[in-house]
């Protein structure tokens, strides 16, 4: 599904160029589910901004489904990313002007679903994830855990093929955070490729393969299943 | 989508209730104030448009040029009209309007009707031509209108003039006496409606000119130029080659010839002196500011320019805030717009998305400047003097009202959509844009343009202000405070002079005089020609006034002879005798004018005495030749007082009336009042500018005041570290003031040399004017600095009493 090769990214201040990525290469398959793990600063978030193609590489090539999109424009990038890519972020990132029914419903709306067809689809997700009778609340009226199972009911109500979490249990506790792992597990059971960036050797342990990053390249990758 | 939009907008508007606040209100303050300018403006511009046919309606001007100097007059002989329909093809319609005081009936009159013994006093006659009620589409409700004023000694009068005195009764058929004269009836023969607000005509009755000569040889002679001259072109007529030919033929045919007749100098050259021409009669409200002698105030296209200038900067001024709050407060947004771009929003939608918002915002505070329009518009009608009112039921109104908020809304959100559209979604997500600094650049600028405009209109409406008190109050060559004028006195007759006489006796009362010609606009004017003895035929002559006073009016006046001696009374020879003013002295080219003799129409008058120039016009024209001749011109009599309790001296002034006039109202005026009245539609103006000047200042400081509460907000933090290492309240009141100082400071710079400019050529147009002081710009810049440092100060003061602890903890 996904194959990055010598893909490189630099940044740049006024006289310090820094190299984020340098020379990555990898690949992962449909229905696979990878963790990234690596020290503060070795270029995983980066790496995750590529895939997720909010950002641009500065070199290598990058396959998606088999198609070269290192070099789309801004336009394209997003066509792609809105019928194919969820997210789901440490902080959450919730719009607190909207309730939790709007948040999930915002994908669809950029997607051009009907307007019952987005409630259907909307009303399922929650119920997925048992947080339908919060619909009508503001995120700021939920817990952290409630907040984060919108944020994956928002990642995965477009029924995206990738999911992209950026350390989705970071701002949890245990409880949470495990019940938060639980729900991407069954997500990718159910066949969505999930490529996950963590700092928890614990949460590490429910992929199938770990790619261990420092400096912006591969040093080790450990197949777990 | 657009609900989506629309939902975040309100909850954001709520979210954030004094930023919207500011936003709206003063969106809204700004759109109240271009409305209702729009609305004045759209009535000034708009006369005599609802005239059938106005597009072929023209008034007769002249230009008299004299080297340098050309006059505008608007008055023709009386057989300048019908030659007009004789002698041209293209000529459909011509009339004559006749309003001069100086001709008995019109002007104002004592009226009484038949059967009734009272008499009113009403203003407003004129003489007309039947086919003035044609050209001018009067409407009449009763009567008929084809016929009204086809025979002599008819008279139509308006429905105001028919409501009051009629009531329900039919007034046609019914005659009014006019001054007294009961052998002289006028017959009712027709009631017009009211002329609407927006007429340059404004009469209550017109009396017939059928069968009217004021003078002997007064409607066949062409120098003898009383009327007002309208005439109706057939369409598609070339105006300016038809100009061309009512030049020549009337000049060659008619003109000179009556000229060379008369023993005018340099009659051949009468056709460089004088060209006529015509205003198109929906041009005169706004494009007859030179024109001498207009019937009544007209508008000046220039001030319709300056209102509209203002109002539609009062709305930049407003759209401005919503830019710069809008981008100052965007990092609360900018969480938002990373999310939606993640979900999968491209640009343009969330350009969109903001575009929206900012139309909503607009949408919002239209609707609501609409409403403070409706609720500031009996102020305006006040300040404005105009029966202005709010097109409700105009589909035009409403759908320019409403194209106009989503333009405004639009141009006031395009930067700030594009500006919060182009966040990277990966910086805002990780909370790198934490605050509105980027485009700070763009945001001072914007500050800097609208305290620039603020002081621009802050000095002119200071100048304003000081040029209108300067001609108020200055001295004008006479003496107008404690001058009472009673009206009408002409009723008297022979005994007029020992009304006058028993006036003088009344305790208070200083001095006494009869006569017509005020030196306040709207009493007695004339026009003569002068030439000295001996250059009849020779010289050019000088036109100039002729008044006619009696021999306590220069004293009664106040007025200063400079040279010789004023008229004495009883003495015969001074019926052969004339003062002049020195501007007529000038003109007539004399050194030592004592003793020499002028001729006015082949009589020769002795020069006894100069008197020192007053004005007779508005200050906006220099002093014109005048002369005084010494006889009776008996309505208008004018008492000094010399005493400060005027009131008491007001009764005994109005028992003598009754005891000589018991039939008639005592009906008086104090002269500096009706001195005030000359410039009252200036006054205007004055007052209208300056009301929005200040309002164009508030919505600034509005902008200023939400601005610098987001900048302070955003160096809380920095203020806070700088308070724990020991910086006073004062040191961080500085450096929070500082920055926007700086800004007024270039907006000073920059507003002064346009202001000066602006002011400068402003002045041009009045011969009395004041000198601009360098005071007037440092008090705008004191009065801009203050202001603004209020409006911060409330913020700066704020933060910098804050409790460090707080801030620090809460980052």
């Amino acid at each position: 599904m996904i194959q990055i090769t010598d893909l490189e990214k630099f940044y740049k201040t006024e006289e310090v160029q820094t190299i984020a990525l340098n020379k990555l290469s990898f690949g992962v398959k449909e229905g696979e589910f990878v963790a990234i793990m690596g020290p503060s600063g070795c270029g995983k978030s980066t790496l995750l901004n590529i895939l997720g193609l909010l950002d641009d590489p500065d070199g290598g090539s990058f396959m998606f489904n088999g198609e070269e999109v290192a070099g789309y424009n801004e336009r394209k990038r997003s066509e792609l990313r809105k019928h194919n890519i969820g997210f789901v972020f440490q902080s959450f990132n919730l719009i607190d002007e909207l309730t939790v029914f709007e948040n999930v419903e915002l994908p669809l709306i950029y997607t051009g679903v009907k307007p019952a067809e987005r409630k259907k689809k909307v009303e399922e997700v929650l119920e997925k994830m048992q947080i339908m009778h919060r619909r009508n609340h503001f995120p700021q009226q939920l817990s952290g855990g409630q907040q984060q199972r919108v944020a994956v009911a928002r990642a995965v109500v477009n029924n995206p093929k990738l999911i992209l979490a950026d350390e989705p249990t970071g701002n949890l506790d245990s409880v949470n955070g495990n019940e938060v792992m639980d729900l991407l597990i069954d997500l990718n059971e159910a066949g969505t490729t999930i490529i996950m960036v963590t700092h928890s050797e614990h949460d590490a342990k429910y992929s199938h393969r770990i790619i261990r990053m420092l400096d912006g390249q591969k040093v080790t990758e450990n197949i777990l299943a | 989508m657009l609900k989506n939009y629309f939902k975040i907008a309100f909850r954001n508007l709520l979210k954030n209730k004094g930023f919207s606040f500011i936003n709206i209100f003063g969106l809204s303050i700004g759109v109240a104030a271009c409305i209702l300018i729009s609305i004045y403006i759209l009535h000034e511009s708009s006369y005599d448009q609802h005239v059938s046919n106005s597009e072929n309606v023209y008034r007769l001007n002249r230009d008299y040029i004299d080297g340098e100097r050309v006059d505008a007059g608007i008055h023709f002989s009386a057989n300048t009209a019908p030659t007009l329909l004789t002698d041209f093809e293209e000529v459909e319609l011509s009339g004559r309007l006749m309003s001069n005081g100086l001709f008995w009936g019109a002007g104002s009159n004592e009226i009484r009707f038949d059967g009734e013994v009272t008499q009113h006093y009403e203003e407003g006659f004129a003489y007309a031509d039947q086919s003035i009620i044609d050209i001018m589409d009067i409407v009449m409700v009763n009567g008929e209108a084809k016929t009204a004023l086809s025979t002599p000694n008819t008279i139509v009068i308006s429905e105001a003039i028919a409501k009051k005195y009629f009531k329900n009764q039919n007034p046609i058929g019914r005659s009014m006496y006019l001054n007294g004269n009961n052998e002289r009836p006028f017959k009712i023969t027709g009631v017009f409606k009211d002329f609407k607000s927006n007429s340059h005509l404004d009469f209550n009755s017109f009396i017939t000119l059928e069968g009217e000569e004021f003078g002997e040889g007064e409607q066949t002679r062409w120098f003898q130029n009383n009327y007002f001259t309208y005439i109706v072109l057939k369409a598609g007529i070339d105006v300016s080659s038809f100009e061309n030919k009512m030049n020549s033929t009337l000049m060659e045919k008619y003109i000179k010839p009556s000229y060379k007749l008369a023993g005018f100098a340099g009659w051949e050259q009468a056709h460089e002196r004088e060209k006529m021409y015509l205003q198109p009669l929906t041009d005169i409200n706004l494009y007859s500011t030179h024109v001498n002698y207009e019937s009544s105030f007209r508008n000046d296209i220039k001030v319709i320019w300056i209102f509209g200038i203002v109002a539609l900067f009062i709305l930049i001024i407003a759209s401005i805030n919503f830019v710069n709050l809008s981008t100052a407060k965007s990092a609360s947004r900018a969480k938002e717009v990373g999310l939606r771009k993640v979900v999968g929003s491209s640009r343009t939608q969330l350009i969109s998305q903001f575009l929206a918002e900012s139309i909503l915002i607009s949408f919002i505070a239209f609707i609501l400047g609409i409403a403070l329009s409706a609720i500031s518009m009996p102020l305006f009608r006040t300040m404005s003097g105009i029966d202005l009112i709010l097109p409700w039921s105009s589909i035009g109104f409403i759908s320019i009202v409403l194209t106009s908020s989503v333009i405004v809304g639009v141009l006031a959100g395009l930067y700030p959509s594009f500006y919060l559209s182009n966040f990277n979604p990966i910086n805002v997500l990780k909370g790198k844009l934490t605050s509105g600094v980027k485009s700070g650049g763009l945001r001072s600028s914007l500050v800097v343009f609208q305290f620039t405009v603020s002081i621009i209109l802050i000095v002119g409406t200071l100048i304003v202000n000081q040029q209108m008190n300067f001609i108020l109050n200055s001295k004008v060559g006479f003496e107008k405070d404690q001058v009472v004028q009673i009206h009408s006195t002409n009723v008297l007759n022979d005994r007029l002079e020992t009304f006058k006489e028993e006036l003088k006796k009344i305790q208070g009362v200083g001095n006494v005089t009869i006569s017509d010609y005020l030196p306040i606009e709207g009493t007695k004017r004339n026009g003569n020609s002068f030439v000295n003895e001996g250059k009849e035929g020779i010289d050019e002559t000088t036109p100039g006034q002729a008044w006619i006073i009696d021999e306590d009016y220069i004293e009664t006046m106040g007025m200063n002879i400079v040279e010789g001696r004023n008229f004495i009374k009883d003495r015969v020879s001074d019926e052969q005798s004339v003062i002049m003013n020195q501007a007529m002295v000038k003109a007539l080219r004399l050194k030592e004018p004592l003793g020499k003799r002028v001729s006015r129409y082949g009589q020769l008058y002795e020069i006894i005495g100069v008197v020192e120039d007053f004005n007779f016009d508005t200050m906006k024209t220099s002093v014109r030749p005048l002369c005084f001749f010494r006889g009776t011109s008996p309505t208008i009599t004018s008492v000094k007082m010399n005493t400060r309790d005027l009131s008491a001296v007001l009764v005994s002034l109005e028992a003598k009336w009754k005891e000589f006039v018991p039939n008639m109202a005592f009906r008086y005026e104090f002269m500096d009042a009706s001195f005030a009245k000359m410039y009252d539609s200036v006054s205007r103006i004055k007052v209208i500018f300056t009301a929005f000047a200040i309002l164009a200042i508030l919505v600034a400081c509005l902008g200023l005041l939400a601005l610098s509460a987001y900048m302070v907000e955003q160096r809380n933090k920095e203020m806070s570290i700088r308070k724990v290492l020991g910086a006073s309240v004062q040191t961080i009141f500085k450096l929070l003031t500082k920055n926007f100082l700086i800004l007024i400071l270039v907006a000073l710079t920059v507003a002064i040399p346009i202001a000066y400019y602006l002011m400068h050529t402003w002045l041009q147009d009045y011969e009395y004017r004041i000198e601009m002081s360098w005071t007037v710009f440092v008090f705008a810049g004191i009065a801009v600095i203050v202001i603004a440092l209020c409006t911060i100060s409330y913020h700066a003061i704020r933060s910098a009493i804050i409790n460090p602890a707080k801030v620090l903890r809460s980052e």
